[in-house]
Formats: C-alpha cells, sequence, structure tokens
C-alpha cells in the first residue's frame, strides 16, 4: 500500500505531450483488456449454437464470425497500447537523462565527484533503461487491471449472482495472504538481491585487483573463493527463496481453487437446469482474466521497486543544491585583453558542502596580466580549491572574487570562459581522434596544431600512434599515460591561447627530462598571460613571478620567489627540503 | 559456432536441472490446459443434465487436481531454475576469472572502469538468456507437443490446426521480428555505445568541459544521441507493437480455428459435444507460453551480443602466462638451486612487443642476491613492461627471463610469489578491513606481525586514527587512504610477505615531495637486507643502488653505479644535471631568463 501510494504521488510525467501519450496508452490498454467480455461472449456463443442442441444451421458461423472483429479490434488496441506506452517510456528516459545531465552540468564538478565515475554511469545507462519494465508496462496496464476485474465482476453480478460473490468474496482474502505472506517473503528477497549486488561488487573488486593478487600469489585460490562465495550465496538464497515463493504457491493455489470452485459451481447449477449453458461457459472463461491481475503482483512488484528508486535517485539528484556559481544570461561581461585580466581574492573563504573546516579560510591576493603566479603548499592545504573558486566549480561562504573589477557572481560565465585555458590535474581524454582533443572540434590549421604539439612536447607522443593525429582514443587500444595526458592537455591549453591559464600541478606525472624541456618552452607563454599554476615541484615556482604559499587553507607567504627565499619562512622551509633530496642523493 | 561451443561448454554441468526446469515449466504449461479442457467438459457434461451428480465426480476431481499440481509445478519449476541460474552465475564468475587470473594481460587493454563494469552486465545478460529464452522455448516446445498429441487422439486435424498456429504465431512470428529489427538494433547498440562514451567522457571531464565552456555543446551532442537514438527506438518498437498484436492474433486466430473445426467436426461426424468447450479451452492455455516467450525473442539479439563479449573475453583455451600453476620440479631441487645461485634475477636477449611496438629490445638484465638495483629511463622506455614480464604478467616474444637461475615458465606461481613480490605504482585497495588488505600477503600472519609491518611502513598512526582499527572497511563507502598511505600500505605487504625479492614500479609517483622523501626512507630502511629493484624515472635516492640500468627506447644504453654513470656522460649524467639545475633557482635565472 505504501508503495501503491509513493507511486501515485511521484507518477513520473511532466511534460503535456507525456501525459498525452500515457493517458492514451492507458486508455487502449485498458479497452483492449475490456474486450476480453464480448470475446468470452462471442467465443461462448459459437460453442452454444452447436451445444447442447444446434440451433440455426450456420448461427455459430456469425457468433465466429463477430469473435474474429472483436480479436481484429483487441489486436489493434493492444498493439496501440504497446507502441504508445513504448513511446511514453522512452519520452520520459530520454526527459530523465537530459535532466540529470545538465543538473550535472549545474552542480559542477566539486557535487559530481561526491560520488564515484562508476556510479553515474551506472544512473545514466543502465539505471534509465532499467526504467523500462515500469514506465511501459506497470504504469499504462494500471488501469486495465483494475478495470478489467472490476467489469468482470459487474457482468458477473448481472449474469449469475453466485459467481459474483465466489470473485469478490476471494479477493479479500487473496490480498489478505499476499500481504501476510508476501510482504516478510518480499523484504527476505529483496535483501538476497542486495546481498547479489554486493557478489557483483565483490567480483569486479576482484577483478580490479587482480594483478596486486597475482603478485601475492592469491589470485589462483580466489577462483574457488569467487565459486564458493557465490556457492554459498546460492544456499543462502535458496533457503529464502523457498518461503518467498510459498506466496506465490499459495496465490497460486488459490487462484486455481477459486476458478475449479466457479467451475464446480456452475457444473451443479447447469446439472439442476437454473442456468443456461452459455452464461456458465463465458463466466468460466472470464474467471482465469479476473485473477490475473493478482498473479501478476509479483512479477510487478519488482519492476515497480526498481522504477521508483531510479525516480527517487533522479528527484534526489535534482534537488541537490548547488554549490557551484550558476550560469546566468545577461551577465556583465569584464574586459578581457589577450595579455590576461586582474584577477583579485578579496577575504574568500570557502567550505566544501558539509566539511567543518573551511577549504580556504580569508583569502586575498591580486595578480594582473602578463604574470606567472604559483600556488605552493602542502597536499590538503587549498591549492586545488582556489582554482575551483576561479573556475565557478564552488561559490565563496564569504569574500569576492573580481575578474576585471566585475564580482564573479555577476559575470557572464559562459563568456568568461571563453578565455579561459585549464589543464587539470587529472587530465581528460575524450573519445574522439587525437586532433579534436586538442582543438576541441575546432578548425585549426596544420600549422597550429603542429606549434602546439611541438611546445607540449606531444609530438613524440603522436609519433609513435599508429595514425598520427587521426588516431581515434578509446582507452583501450589507444592508452594514453598519465604524462602523455597531461601533455594533451598542454597542447589543448596552448592551441587555445587563452588569456587567463589555470594549471593544477601540470607536470606531476612528467619525467624529468620532458618536464625540464616543457618548462623552458612553457614558461615565457604563461608570462605572457595571466597565469596561476598549482605546483608540487618547487622548480615551476622557483622561474614563477609570484609565489602564494598557502597552508591550512590561509593564505602564509606571498612575494617573488627570490624575496621568499630570503625571508627564511615557509616557502624558504620548503625548497631547503626540495634540495635537501639531492644532498641526499 | 564458437559461441555455441562455448555456451554448451558452460551450461554443461547444470544440464540436468536446465531439462528438469524445462520439463516443469512445461507440466505448469500442460496442467493449466488440461485444468481449463477439463473444466469446460465439466459445464459442457453437466449441461447435457445426466441422470446423476456422480458423472460429474471425475471431472469435478480433474479440475481441482490440475489446479493444485499446476501450482506445485510452478512452484518446484521456480526453485529449480533460479537455483540453476545461480549456479551459473557461480561457474561463470570462476570461469571468467580463472581465464583472466591465467591472462592477466588480457586486462591491460580493458583497465576503464567501464569495461570492466561491463563484465558484470554481460553476465547478467547470459544468464537471463537463458531463463528468459531457451527456458520458455524449451517448454513452450514441450507442452504444445503433449497438448497436440492430445488432439491428435481426439481429431488429427485438430492437432494439424493447432501445429500449424503454434509454428506460425510462436516461432515464425517471432524470428521474422527478430530478423526485421535485426538492423536496428546493431545500429541502437552502436548508438548507445557512443552515448555511453559520451556520459563516460562528461562524468571524468565535467572541470575541463565547464572550464572551456565546451559543456553545451557536450550536452547538445548527447542529446543529438539521445535522439538517435528514440528514432531507432521508435522503429524498433513499432516492430514490438506488431508483433504483440500478430502473437495474439495468431494465438486466438489458433483457438478459433480449432473451435470451428471442432463444431463442423461435432456437425458432420461424431465429435462429442462436451468436446467443443473441452477442446477450446485446452487450445487456448495452451497458446499461453507463446504469447509470453515471443517478446523475450526482443532481447535476442542483446544476449547473443553479450555472449560474443564473454567468448572474447575468455575464450575456451588458449596459452598459459608466466608460471605454472604446479610446476615440474620439486621444492626439494628448488631450494637446493636457491642455495648455490648467486642472482637472483636475469634476462638474456629479452624481446617484447606492445600493439605494433617494440616495448623491449635485446634486454640483458643481472640481478645479483642482496643487491638493489635501479631501472632507470623516461616514460615510455619498457621500464613497467620489463616489471611485467617479470612478475610473469605478461608474454614475452623472445629471449630468456629466469629467477634464481631458473626459467620463469618452470616456477610454480605458489613457489615464485613467495620469494618475489612488488610494490605497484598504483596500490589497489580492497573492499574490506584493513586486516583483510594486509593479510592477502601473508594469511596466516598474526595480529603482533601485521602491527610490527604497519610500524616498519609507518603506518601505527593510521590505525589508531581508523574507528575500528585493523577492523576498518576501506575504500567505497568506508575509509579512504590518501595516496602516500596507500604506498605505505603495499609497502606493508610487501615486508608482511617475507618476500626475499622487492619489485617496485615507480612506488613514489604520485606523491609529493615531501610524502617521497618519508616514504623512501621508510621503504629502505624496511628492505635493508632484501633484493630490490627500483624503477624510476626520478633520480631520487639513486646512491643506495648497486647499480642502475638506464633503458631507453626498449634497450639498456649504460649501466653502472650512479658515480660511474654521473662520470660517464651518457643519458644519465644528463638526466642528473637536469635534476640538479630543476631543483635550484639556477633555473630561473640561468636558462630561462
Amino acid at each position: 500500500m505504501r508503495l501503491m501510494r509513493s507511486i501515485s504521488r511521484q507518477l513520473p510525467i511532466s511534460t503535456p505531450q507525456e501525459r498525452r501519450t500515457f493517458l492514451l496508452a492507458s486508455a487502449a490498454s485498458a479497452l483492449a483488456g475490456l474486450l476480453v467480455l464480448p470475446q468470452a461472449w462471442y467465443l461462448s456463443r459459437a460453442v452454444r449454437s452447436v451445444f447442447p442442441r444446434a440451433d440455426g444451421a450456420h448461427a455459430w458461423f456469425a457468433a465466429l464470425t463477430a469473435f474474429f472483429a472483436v480479436i481484429a479490434a483487441r489486436a489493434v488496441l493492444m498493439a496501440v497500447a504497446k507502441w504508445l506506452s513504448q513511446r511514453f517510456a522512452s519520452h520520459v528516459k530520454r526527459r530523465i537523462r537530459r535532466e540529470m545531465v545538465e543538473q550535472m552540468a549545474a552542480l559542477g564538478p566539486v557535487e559530481v565527484r561526491r560520488h564515484p565515475a562508476g556510479a553515474w554511469r551506472t544512473w545514466l545507462t543502465d539505471g534509465i533503461d532499467g526504467m523500462d519494465a515500469y514506465l511501459a508496462s506497470y504504469l499504462p496496464q494500471a488501469a486495465a487491471s483494475a478495470a478489467v476485474p472490476i467489469a468482470i465482476l459487474a457482468f458477473a453480478a448481472v449474469e449469475d449472482r453466485l459467481t459474483a460473490v465466489i470473485l469478490a468474496g476471494t479477493v479479500p482474502f487473496m490480498v489478505l495472504l499476499l500481504v501476510l505472506v508476501g510482504r516478510a517473503a518480499q523484504k527476505a528477497t529483496d535483501r538476497r538481491f542486495e546481498a547479489l549486488e554486493r557478489l557483483g561488487g565483490h567480483f569486479l573488486d576482484v577483478v580490479r585487483g587482480l594483478w596486486t593478487l597475482k603478485v601475492f600469489g592469491r589470485s589462483r585460490a580466489q577462483v574457488g573463493i569467487i565459486e564458493r562465495v557465490a556457492d554459498d550465496y546460492r544456499r543462502t538464497t535458496m533457503k529464502v527463496l523457498r518461503l518467498a515463493f510459498l506466496s506465490s504457491l499459495v496465490t497460486e493455489l488459490f487462484t486455481m481453487v477459486s476458478i475449479g470452485l466457479v467451475a464446480v459451481s456452475l457444473g451443479i447449477r447447469l446439472l439442476n437446469g437454473r442456468m443456461d449453458f452459455a452464461a456458465a461457459f463465458v463466466l468460466l472463461l472470464l474467471a482465469p482474466e479476473y485473477y490475473l491481475p493478482i498473479r501478476n503482483a509479483g512479477a510487478q512488484y519488482h519492476a515497480a521497486r526498481d522504477g521508483v528508486a531510479m525516480l527517487e535517485r533522479h528527484r534526489e539528484v535534482l534537488e541537490t543544491p548547488i554549490p557551484a556559481v550558476r550560469q546566468r544570461d545577461g551577465g556583465r561581461t569584464p574586459f578581457v585583453s589577450p595579455q590576461g585580466v586582474a584577477i583579485e581574492f578579496r577575504h574568500v573563504t570557502v567550505r566544501y558542502p558539509g566539511a567543518e573546516k573551511p577549504a580556504l579560510e580569508d583569502v586575498s591576493f591580486r595578480i594582473g596580466p602578463r604574470e606567472l603566479v604559483a600556488v605552493v603548499g602542502p597536499s590538503g592545504a587549498g591549492k586545488s580549491t582556489l582554482l575551483a573558486v576561479l573556475l565557478g566549480f564552488i561559490r565563496p561562504e564569504s569574500g569576492e572574487v573580481l575578474i576585471g573589477g566585475v564580482p564573479l557572481d555577476e559575470i557572464d560565465l559562459g563568456a568568461f570562459r571563453r578565455h579561459l585555458g585549464l589543464v587539470a590535474q587529472e587530465p581528460t581524454w575524450f573519445h574522439a581522434t587525437l586532433r579534436d582533443n586538442v582543438t576541441w572540434n575546432e578548425p585549426r590549421s596544420d600549422e597550429e596544431v603542429r606549434e602546439a604539439l611541438v611546445m607540449s612536447g606531444l609530438d613524440h607522443v603522436v609519433e609513435r600512434l599508429p595514425a598520427g593525429l587521426d588516431t581515434e582514443l578509446d582507452g583501450e587500444r589507444v592508452q594514453l599515460s598519465g604524462g602523455e595526458r597531461q601533455r594533451l592537455a598542454l597542447a589543448r591549453l596552448v592551441l587555445r591561447r587563452p588569456a587567463v591559464a589555470l594549471l593544477d600541478e601540470p607536470t606531476r606525472s612528467l619525467d624529468l627530462a620532458t618536464e625540464r624541456a616543457l618548462e623552458e618552452r612553457v614558461v615565457p607563454w604563461l608570462r605572457e598571460r595571466t597565469s596561476i599554476a598549482v605546483v608540487h615541484r618547487l622548480s615551476l615556482a622557483l622561474a614563477a613571478d609570484r609565489v602564494l604559499v598557502l597552508d591550512g587553507g590561509r593564505l602564509v607567504e606571498e612575494g617573488r620567489p627570490e624575496e621568499l627565499l630570503l625571508a627564511y619562512g615557509y616557502f624558504h622551509a620548503m625548497v631547503s627540503r626540495y634540495r635537501g633530496e639531492e644532498v641526499l642523493s | 559456432m564458437r559461441r555455441v561451443r562455448w555456451m554448451w561448454g558452460f551450461v554443461r554441468p547444470v544440464v540436468g536441472r536446465v531439462a528438469g526446469s524445462t520439463g516443469l515449466s512445461a507440466a505448469t504449461f500442460v496442467a493449466a490446459a488440461a485444468m481449463m479442457a477439463t473444466a469446460g467438459y465439466l459445464i459442457s457434461a453437466a449441461a447435457l443434465k445426466p441422470s446423476t451428480i456422480l458423472m460429474l465426480w471425475v471431472p469435478i476431481v480433474g479440475v481441482r487436481f490440475f489446479g493444485t499440481s499446476r501450482a506445485a509445478f510452478r512452484y518446484l519449476e521456480r526453485l529449480i531454475s533460479h537455483d540453476t541460474v545461480l549456479r551459473l552465475t557461480a561457474r561463470l564468475r570462476a570461469l571468467i576469472f580463472s581465464h583472466l587470473e591465467r591472462h592477466p594481460d588480457t586486462l591491460i587493454g580493458r583497465r576503464t572502469v567501464t569495461t570492466l563494469d561491463l563484465i558484470l552486465t554481460d553476465m547478467e545478460r547470459v544468464q537471463n538468456g537463458l531463463l528468459r529464452l531457451l527456458l520458455p522455448l524449451g517448454s513452450g516446445l514441450a507442452s504444445s507437443a503433449l497438448v497436440g498429441a492430445w488432439l491428435a487422439r481426439v481429431d488429427l486435424s485438430l492437432a494439424v490446426t493447432f501445429a500449424l498456429g503454434v509454428l506460425v504465431a510462436g516461432i515464425a512470428a517471432p524470428l521474422l521480428a527478430l530478423w526485421i529489427s535485426n538492423r536496428w538494433h546493431s545500429s541502437r547498440f552502436a548508438i548507445r555505445q557512443r552515448r555511453e562514451a559520451g556520459m563516460d567522457d562528461l562524468v571524468r571531464g565535467i572541470d575541463e568541459l565547464l572550464a572551456h565552456g565546451e559543456m553545451d555543446e557536450m550536452l547538445a551532442r548527447l542529446d543529438s544521441w539521445d535522439e538517435e537514438e528514440e528514432r531507432l527506438t521508435a522503429h524498433l518498437d513499432a516492430v514490438r507493437a506488431i508483433l504483440d498484436g500478430t502473437l495474439y492474433v495468431g494465438a486466438t486466430a489458433t483457438v478459433a480455428a480449432v473451435l470451428a473445426e471442432a463444431i463442423e467436426l461435432h456437425l458432420t461426424s461424431n465429435l462429442p459435444g462436451t468436446m467443443i468447450a473441452a477442446v477450446t479451452l485446452m487450445v487456448m492455455a495452451a497458446m499461453e507460453p507463446w504469447t509470453t516467450a515471443g517478446p523475450a525473442f526482443a532481447d535476442a539479439f542483446e544476449v547473443r551480443r553479450s555472449v560474443a563479449q564473454m567468448v572474447d573475453l575468455a575464450p575456451v583455451s588458449s596459452e598459459e602466462v608466466g608460471p605454472r600453476a604446479e610446476s615440474e620440479g620439486t621444492s626439494a631441487t628448488l631450494s637446493l638451486a636457491l642455495a648455490s645461485t648467486h642472482t637472483a634475477f636475469s634476462t638474456h636477449g629479452l624481446c617484447c612487443r606492445r600493439g605494433d611496438v617494440w616495448a623491449l629490445r635485446d634486454v640483458d638484465i643481472e640481478v645479483p642476491r642482496g643487491h638493489r638495483v635501479a631501472i632507470v629511463g623516461d616514460s615510455g622506455a619498457g621500464k613497467s613492461t620489463l616489471l611485467q614480464v617479470a612478475l610473469g604478467l605478461v608474454a614475452y616474444d623472445k629471449g630468456e627471463v629466469r629467477w634464481f637461475g631458473h626459467p620463469l615458465v618452470g616456477w610454480s606461481e605458489s613457489e615464485l610469489r613467495r620469494l618475489v613480490t612488488a610494490v605497484p605504482q598504483d596500490t589497489y585497495i580492497f573492499h574490506t578491513t584493513l586486516r583483510q588488505n594486509l593479510l592477502l600477503a601473508r594469511s596466516d600472519a598474526t595480529d603482533e606481525e601485521l602491527m610490527m609491518a604497519l610500524s616498519i611502513a609507518q603506518l601505527e598512526d593510521l590505525v589508531s586514527r581508523l574507528p575500528k582499527g585493523l577492523d576498518t572497511v576501506l575504500q567505497d563507502r568506508g575509509y579512504s587512504l590518501s595516496g602516500g598511505e596507500r604506498q605505505r600500505l603495499s609497502l606493508a605487504r610487501a615486508v608482511l610477505s617475507g618476500a626475499e625479492v622487492v619489485l617496485c614500479d615507480e612506488p613514489t609517483s604520485s606523491l609529493d615531495v615531501e610524502t617521497e622523501r618519508s616514504f623512501m626512507e621508510a621503504f629502505f630502511t624496511a628492505l635493508r637486507d632484501k633484493t630490490v629493484v627500483w624503477v624510476t624515472h626520478r633520480l631520487t635516492g639513486m646512491e643506495f643502488m648497486d647499480q642502475i640500468f638506464v633503458l631507453h627506447e626498449g634497450r639498456v644504453v649504460e649501466r653502472g653505479t650512479h658515480r660511474e654513470l654521473v662520470h660517464r656522460g651518457g643519458i644519465y649524467s644528463a638526466l642528473w644535471t637536469i635534476q640538479r639545475e630543476m631543483g635550484s633557482s639556477s633555473f630561473k635565472n640561468g636558462s630561462v631568463r
């Protein structure tokens, strides 16, 4: 019952078109269901015309013709109902997918990363596709499953009271049985299905960690473990199912006994001559149809459960508060020259949703055009958060960020982002050719592309690829290492020629020679615009115009690197530790 | 054909159960048909007003018997078929895993999370395919054969009509639908794959898409794929809708045809009138499996696809990679060999191909026992491949690989793993307790030994910080570890395993400078008296090394100690100069400005 209520509350309809399709589908399927009455009626008339006594010469032929007309109509209605239901499901699924994806874009990485990437992928693909049973069968057929038994009951009440009483009288028992036996059993089954999902998780865990298992000589034993664990699962599950299926056994038995009851009572009254054969035959034909929805309840429960769960997820996602700066139309556009723009943080404090400690606390600084600023500090100091704020991925709790004098939350983000270039900490390759990956699908001359490749050091990588720049990246046949992805992102940045370049540990996975060569080429380029680079290897910091030192979310030092070295503070300590390495070796 | 053989090999052990549940399912349908037929006969016989009710006694009992037996058959069928599917689940997982275990290099092309997740979906489809395609097909055929036999006893022409109905409505129509929709199915599959790749891009690349203002375009692209998918789905839906209507007409028309024939027989020859209703109802119930099984054919496409994926992932027979499960050599001869050999690891003329590229060319390396050896080179030099070959994780093409003087393939897996272990670039943490994550290195370790290993790896703080200590579940919804902690956990595993040789694949590459330093200190203290092979592109701690091999484009180009190599003036000394310069401010003052 609670399920029914929660379903009715969240019927997944939101556009007039969806409502129309849904209503039409429900109507067609209800009508097709109701046609079972004339179908049974004409079938029994056909039999009745020759049995017990033959009526007219070809009365049975007329009845059969009518029967054919009914089944033709019913077939068309069924096909239409099916078609409309599938259309309805298709529309709703597409809308839900679109709404979720758009919401992801609005939420931004800060919120999206709170769930593992695999979870999002599952929701958007299998999760939504798994709603089919719910959207295309369960919902549109709900009207029919209510209407048909009621119509049959009404028909029986007119034709034969006793049958109507039997039909009506058995239902409360069945519902009671379903509720009593079914609920407990259903819960147990649900738990088993959850356990099955965990089992799937265990399998994937073992496959992902295969190399580790292999290295410790544990992998071979896992074959047996996997089989044993799954077998244990089977044994316990079968114990539960033996009970759970009892509920459907009971319903089934009860249905059959009820139909038998109807048949026997009809037979006895036929015997006594108090009943017409045609009427008795119709009722016998209709009795199984009457019980059909109850018999199907079990199968539909699962369809409904999965569908409702996905709708629930969809609603949760849509209702998640957006931590990012919202895109606004008609926002202000600051003047951004190719040399960059003035960026100012004024007492910015940032706290991630649900976090106790702020990630940035009262941070103020100013960066001008043609300036390369390095941000350093231990991990967890808030370096990446600083970039996230500037990118509009998270709104500061207090304080202000000004871009060319315009506050970030009044800015036309879309326009501003056209001037931005980002090298993320874990740069992404996209499913496309390497050329499209570098150019963001924009037309660029081969000359420009080659220049960017050389500058980022990606040219050596391209040489090794079978189809060069036209190699399709797919994550399987062609795999880029971390360092190669970083060079890819750098090439993307260089080709984009942004006024503002943001780099999050851009040389993290590069080997020394590449890093060195890269810095020689890229640093002067970065100096020609407003550039902020988060670094953990200090060589880039030493080459920067200015260094910001963050610790525990606070800006603890700021200045030219050579000044900071002489100040004997945090930066000096970091650099000495960094150099200490070489002393060691 | 390969797929059929594969499926057969996979189903064979449970074939009895599959047959059993098919039989029971058929019995369920037959019982339902028999019940309806008896009920029809009952009311017909009653309508003839026999002199005594005793005449009706047999059909009344029949109705009850078939009714109850139907429910019982159904119950048993569900139990057995679920049991069968669960058995197949266990089997399929073990099958796939044992194949991957013997061929860990299969996973190299499939390291992305997406493809791994798909394994589960495919496995589920293969099982469901059995349950929802083969089982209904089998039970439909069996039950129809029984009903047909009974009809043939009443009158052969009835049986022929019924058989024709089954053939057209039950088999021909779904197959035709499948054939018509095949093309749309494959285009939709392709578009779904594209869309899934797009979703993957969106989830992974959300920062970059947003930051560069490319999100709108991405969303538009996703939407256009959605639109295309919807268009193709509309075609498929139309086929499905028409199939549903056709199946219904076919089934009901069969009933009507049988009825018309029965009436004719009643009027012209001597078919008793009581049989008309009985025959009609019997056929009506007997058509039921076909109207429900038909639509399941729509899934046949996906099932076929998934079976193909499984066959690709775990072909029935293929050559094994790395050491054997059990070796021919006994432990006694091995320990003898161990005592006498001074070389832990050696390769001779080793060549290994990765895709179209030779990752290793003529590599000769020797690692004496108790020595620390570094393998240095830039990315793409073949360092990781060398380690994977050494560990027996990937096959090599030419040359020799020996552990303690014995060829790699002659080793038994368990012996080799006891002597050799590794610390990888990225430590994999299993979604289980910290204790279990450690015990995989040595299953019989006591708590004291675990704590000892953790303290050597400088992870004591972690244990005291974890809410349930050693029994805290890690990863996922559990406690997640920082990069440094993960690598230390790996070190703790290596220490615990007690192996004589530890291979390290750039274990510090994802650590920041400070963490790297403290990790390395912990590492070399913990593994003082072990043989260590340290693969790296950063020249940190090279003075600790007894010998350094420099790999370049798959070849060993230099070898020697740190001091020798620095003074030789080759690649190594160039790298060394760069590293020194980058650590000092001379870089800024000298080379850039």
